[in-house]
């Protein structure tokens, strides 16, 4: 065997030597992100602000929210006991709670107390600006009111004006028995426990444990609830997988099927095989040195790219099926140029894909080239060589089939024409009229059916903060504050006066600066407890001049103010500290929270980043963003067809560069109209279909357009690749996730297309063709 | 043995009572099976901060899904509503104390709800004369804190009931010309609507 044949194949085993080799060291780490909002570009902060608002994002993507019912309170409490005790044993969580003290609250009164004077409820500050009388009047209604007082807390508070700042600082406490929080409603009790997942939570093998943890803790106790990120995630992966593994193996089953059918002998299946696994791992390869981790959308268009890849093995096979005898490196040398160029053309449009402004879909973009260039080196440097000297399967009958019917269809299509034609238009017209964009977010995740419910009767349980904020930034301490009230007297009043949403929780709200708080002490002092209806509401109650005395007294005797950091620390509370981002030489940063958002759009027309104002709604961005890139890639997509036109024309001159890119072009069309038609959806993952479908329309046309001679093999070639790849694809387009299912039906209907159209095109017949040339 | 009995029937929630008691069910029975209730108050409130107990009389109504209008009429006129989980103070919003779960414990309190006191307290149930009485223990932590415990007694449905706090106070409120009306009149429709 001369030298120069076993080149190739070292060459090829050095690169998947390489390639595993540098796989294999990515892949210690975590590599995969499954997180739909990591994929999308960041939102424009300021440096410090980020920071708070992914801590913020943190607690909503890593922690779970479970609750145990039972009859009674203690039940309840037991339950959740043994609740946290499996999840702390599952070790799939860092932090397992809450666990609280029942004498937090104890405490915070305590640590507040001597400050007293100084912290008023919001309300109670406006009503003692514009009318301190109704203070007393309230405080009277109080007293005389169905709820009675404990003389305790009345000594130190005989306006109540503590209470109500207690409460403000905790508007919504659930009781707690034995020391884990109980919601009631309907008769029933339920234990909340939150549990945080660990870091690196979203790898693979993590989830599949978090829901089996699941599925036992809601088999020990029928009716237990759960929601929370992590959940969402995990099913959604577990779908994804499914549904994409679902693919891989019909394609995979499809390509061994018929390699081995057709090929006869496993040889040529292994090469193809060894093709497409080349190509994936080099995809994934590149992508995990590029980006460090692969997501999760990067995979299920790599799964996709097996259709694309199998096709230069394809496409070898069969030429070497029409002309047996012939030597495979000269086949090679035939095969080299048409392959070379349908790959840099497709190379070049997925690259074009790598210009949009989206992590997610470089990472295609890059899996996609590289992948390709795997496969198609595969086939360049180790098929020859390795598919063997033995003559390959007779099967002259059945290219001879396809030649009739590559010579017959297009000449049934001319006969008819007209009317092929004007039926053609129709369907383009009023399929692609009829089509409407679609970038709703919800389509592109299906939470199982359990989960969605679970999630809304909790959601009914628990009045539970809205997932959109605001974050307020100054350059200094003062005009942070200035900043962030003028925010929240702006939400007062769409709360107050058009019910746009329930409650907001702003620190600026609850704390004010030192001055400030001696500023309200004096206040307080002139127009209340200084003031004659203090005395007079002191006497309406019994209460003599010693009980006044005292009263004023222990208001000069306050007169330390209460710094942030010591009141956040007095507060002792978690949420109010992450909403705190603290000052830094960027200035100083905080996060105000929301409740019950009903009139977002009122709301988020609060935003105004030049006051450092930023209104931030990750999930509404998503649909933004999705109809943002749907235009950016569209329009990418045409930059890919003039990239790949360019390259064609290099090589084959403008009129049959036009008629290949015709192919692609055609078949995209009338996907689109069947789908129009089908009343799918036309959103992201549409254009990310055409895509595809540019490469496999460009193989279908190079193929076609080899020399007459070769055309049969290069029809079977095509009809092969559109049998397996249309067949994982249709698969795809009956899943649940329509999503999923749009991506499987654009590629089912483009590869058809291209399938049918590529005769037509790329191969139309010239002077020169000679019918019936095939011996 | 029959007091080790006794203690281990109040623990569990007592729904078996000793004899010469009453049995939840047997008081349950005696209530009033009605969705308003409208009465005059009279609140006695002994604070030992103060010399002498705050009195106070009015009337109120209490309306099972709407809420309690608690108006005062003497020492002075003044108002407390409470509708959907927010309280109202002569008009305004204003601050809940002890938050909604207190509010719809005084509600049980009032109506005699024994179903939606008992995960909350220790109940024991005995009769007074032709008069039931109960007495009510906190069960847990967060409530024991603050309220040392309840009783409450009267021939068909709740006719007086006493608050008693951990550091001795207590007070006393007592309903008189109770009626069980079926449908709320205009006026009191008007005053339950939301204020705005």
């Amino acid at each position: 065997m001369p030298r120069r044949l076993e080149r190739g194949p070292l060459l090829w085993a050095l690169l998947v030597g390489i390639a595993v080799g540098a796989c294999l060291i990515k892949l210690q780490g975590p590599w995969l992100d499954s997180n739909l909002l990591s994929m999308l570009p960041a939102d424009p902060l300021p440096a410090n602000a980020r920071a708070l608002a992914e801590r913020h994002q943190d607690r909503f993507t890593d922690r779970t929210l479970w609750l145990v019912p039972a009859d009674n309170a203690a039940d309840a409490a037991a339950r959740g006991r043994a609740l946290r005790t499996v999840l702390t044993n599952s070790d799939l969580f860092s932090e397992v709670g809450p666990k609280l003290d029942p004498a937090r609250l104890q405490q915070r009164y305590q640590a507040l107390r001597p400050y007293r004077f100084q912290l008023l409820a919001p309300r109670d500050r406006r009503r003692l600006e514009s009318n301190p009388q109704a203070l007393i009047d309230n405080a009277l209604a109080r007293v005389f009111g169905p709820f009675n007082l404990s003389g305790e807390q009345w000594r130190d508070d005989p306006l109540f004006l503590f209470e109500h700042y207690l409460q403000a600082l905790a508007p919504f406490t659930l009781e707690l028995e034995d020391g884990l929080p109980i919601a009631a409603s309907d008769g029933r009790y339920w234990a909340l426990t939150t549990a945080t997942v660990r870091a690196g939570g979203f790898a693979l093998d993590r989830q599949s444990e978090l829901l089996s943890v699941t599925r036992d803790v809601q088999r020990r106790w029928p009716g237990s609830l759960v929601t929370g990120a992590p959940l969402y995630t995990a099913a959604g992966a577990a779908g994804a997988r499914r549904e994409m593994s679902t693919v891989g193996v019909f394609s995979l089953a499809a390509v061994v099927t018929l390699f081995l059918a057709l090929f006869g002998g496993p040889r040529p299946m292994l090469l193809a095989l060894a093709s497409v696994t080349t190509g994936l791992l080099c995809g994934l390869t590149a992508t995990l040195w590029v980006f460090g981790e692969i997501h999760l959308i990067g995979l299920v268009f790599g799964a996709g790219l097996i259709g694309v890849a199998v096709d230069y093995s394809i496409h070898f096979f069969c030429q070497r099926l029409d002309q047996p005898g012939i030597d495979p490196r000269t086949l090679r040398r035939h095969l080299a140029a048409p392959l070379a160029l349908a790959l840099v053309s497709s190379v070049l449009g997925y690259l074009a894909m790598g210009l949009a402004a989206f992590p997610g879909l470089r990472q295609v973009a890059v899996f996609s080239a590289a992948g390709l260039s795997g496969a198609w080196l595969t086939v360049m440097l180790a098929v020859p060589a390795l598919s063997g000297r033995a003559a390959p399967a007779d099967r002259q009958g059945l290219l001879t089939l396809i030649g009739g019917w590559r010579r017959g269809w297009p000449a049934w299509c001319g006969r008819h024409r007209t009317v092929l034609l004007l039926v053609l238009a129709a369907l383009l017209a009023t399929g692609l009229w009829r089509l409407t964009p679609d970038d709703d977010v919800r389509h592109y995740q299906s939470p199982p059916a359990w989960l969605q419910t679970q999630g809304e009767r909790i959601q009914a349980l628990l009045p539970r903060g809205d997932s959109r904020y605001f974050i307020v930034h100054g350059d200094t301490p003062t005009q942070w504050r200035q900043r962030e009230h003028a925010l929240t007297r702006e939400l007062r009043t769409l709360q107050d006066q058009r019910g746009a949403l329930d409650s907001y929780r702003a620190i600026s709200a609850l704390w004010q600066p030192a001055p400030r708080q001696q500023a309200l002490r004096e206040t307080l002092g002139e127009r209340v407890y200084r003031h004659p209806r203090f005395g007079a509401y002191l006497q309406q109650l019994g209460l003599g001049d010693a009980a006044l005395a005292r009263h004023r007294q222990a208001l000069d005797a306050a007169g330390d103010s209460l710094s942030l950091e010591n009141w956040l620390t007095a507060v002792n509370d978690d949420s109010l500290r992450q909403q705190w981002g603290g000052c830094d030489r960027h200035g100083c940063t905080s996060l105000v929270t929301l409740a019950g958002l009903r009139d977002s759009d009122r709301v988020a027309a609060l935003a105004a980043p030049k006051q450092g104002r930023y209104f931030i709604d990750r999930a509404g961005a998503v649909s933004a963003v999705l109809a943002t890139l749907r235009e950016h890639l569209a329009w990418l997509l045409l930059g890919a067809y003039l990239l790949s036109g360019l390259v064609l024309t290099l090589a084959r001159g403008p009129v049959k560069a036009l008629r290949l890119l015709g192919v692609p072009a055609l078949a995209s069309l009338v996907a689109l109209a069947v789908l129009g038609w089908l009343q799918g959806g036309f959103g992201l993952i549409t254009v990310l279909a055409l895509y595809l479908l540019l490469g496999i329309g460009i193989d279908y046309a190079i193929f076609f357009s080899q020399p007459e001679r070769r055309r049969d093999a290069a029809a079977l070639a095509v009809l092969l690749s559109a049998a397996t790849t249309s067949l994982s694809f249709g698969l795809l387009s009956l899943s649940t996730t329509r999503l999923v299912a749009d991506f499987g039906l654009t590629l089912l209907l483009g590869i058809v297309a291209a399938a049918l159209i590529a005769p037509l095109l790329a191969a139309a017949p010239r002077p020169d063709t000679q019918p019936g040339a095939r011996p | 043995m029959k007091s080790l009995v006794a203690v281990f029937i109040l623990l569990a929630g007592s729904v078996v009572a000793h004899a010469g008691e009453l049995t939840l069910e047997q008081v349950a029975e005696r209530l009033p099976d009605a969705p308003i209730l409208r009465a005059d108050f009279r609140q006695q409130q002994h604070l030992s901060l103060l010399p002498r107990p705050l009195t106070a009389t009015g009337d109120l109504l209490l309306a099972g899904d709407r809420g309690l209008l608690w108006r005062v009429r003497k020492p002075f006129e003044s108002e407390i509503k409470l509708i959907d989980g927010t309280l109202y103070s002569n008009g305004q919003a204003d601050t809940l104390p002890g938050g909604e779960a207190f509010a719809r414990r005084l509600m049980a309190v009032l109506s005699g709800d024994i179903e939606a006191l008992k995960p909350h307290f220790h109940i024991q149930a005995r009769e007074e004369g032709d008069e039931w009485r109960l007495a009510l223990t906190p069960r847990n932590d967060t409530l024991s804190r603050v309220l040392s415990g309840i009783r409450l007694g009267g021939h068909q449905g709740p006719e007086f009931f006493r608050l008693d706090y951990p550091n001795g106070d207590y007070s006393v409120t007592r309903l008189s010309h109770i009626e069980y009306p079926d449908t709320l009149s205009d006026d009191e429709e008007r005053r339950f609507a939301t204020p705005p």
